[in-house]
């Protein structure tokens, strides 16, 4: 150990100062450490939930496959649009639309 | 031990409250002499022992461990300011230095160690002020044991050149 050695030991630890209590400077530490843990508390469960929620709503569809036939015909009714136009409308329908072999070209005013 | 931390089974009370002053000494250079700030910085690594988010497993002297503690936390909060604090005052302590009347009064040899480099100075209060060994203080500042021992050695040599002492 050299002269210098000491010196810079003495220079050194002199401009520490005085340190705060250690029993003061625990206590805030422990108080600040358990203020975290109402936020842990809270904040798991929360966390918790959201996981469930996503993994639910996240569940792979059910499988796509062929209706049987049975299945199909028993959903289902079809029925021709004649059944539903004609009696309402009856022959009127067919009074719109152009006879066979009509012209539909203008040729001046009249077709 | 019978008054081990819950979260960290290696770490006594008893055991921290002898190291209080220095890590408190520590936290204050840290902090450029900031009293308040290094207040803050030893409460907060406290807290990282007390929760167990810096757990201690015996692989290394328990100072060196809460020192390495107060050196990540300085880092990581005090960053950017730390920077320009650091500069500010290695300015000021160099024109300070290139002024003083050279003697070995504790001013002289406070300004000559504030103007070394600040992982110089770092090593200086590890190894002198701390009584740490080269291996420890350069783990403590994340460098392997040739840096250190190099920044020593500098550190050494700006001193007695700047300080006048040649008896080493």
């Amino acid at each position: 150990m050299t002269e210098l050695d000491d010196r810079l030991r003495d220079t050194l630890r002199s401009k520490d100062g005085l340190a705060p209590g250690f029993a003061e400077t625990f206590a805030a530490a422990a108080q600040r450490s358990q203020r975290r843990a109402p936020l842990l508390r809270v904040g798991l469960p929360i966390a918790a939930a959201v996981a469930v929620v996503a993994v639910l709503t996240g569940r792979p569809e059910p499988e796509l496959g062929l209706v049987s036939e049975a299945e199909l015909f028993g959903s289902t009714s079809w029925r021709a649009p004649s059944d539903e136009l004609l009696p309402n409308r009856r022959f009127d329908i067919y009074r719109d639309l152009p006879e066979l072999g009509e012209s539909t070209k203008l040729q001046g005013e009249a077709l | 031990m019978t008054d081990a931390l819950e979260r960290n089974p290696n770490v006594s009370r008893s055991a921290l409250e002898s190291l209080h002053r220095d890590v408190f000494g520590w936290a204050l250079s840290r902090c450029d002499y900031d009293r308040t700030a290094a207040e803050d910085l030893v409460q907060q690594a406290y807290v990282e022992l007390l929760t167990g988010r810096a757990r201690f497993d015996g692989r290394s002297s328990l100072k060196s461990f809460v020192f390495g503690i107060v050196q990540n936390l300085s880092l990581r909060r005090f960053r950017r300011l730390a920077t320009r604090l650091r500069f500010a005052a290695h300015q000021d302590s160099a024109e300070a230095v290139d002024e003083m009347r050279i003697d070995d009064d504790k001013e002289g040899i406070w300004d000559a160690v504030r103007a070394l480099p600040a992982r110089q100075r770092d090593m200086i209060e590890l190894v002198f002020c701390r009584e740490l060994t080269i291996a420890e203080a350069s783990a403590i500042m994340g460098v392997t044991l040739g840096t250190g021992r190099v920044h020593y050695e500098r550190a050494k040599q700006r001193l007695r050149e700047v300080l006048d002492y040649d008896d080493d």
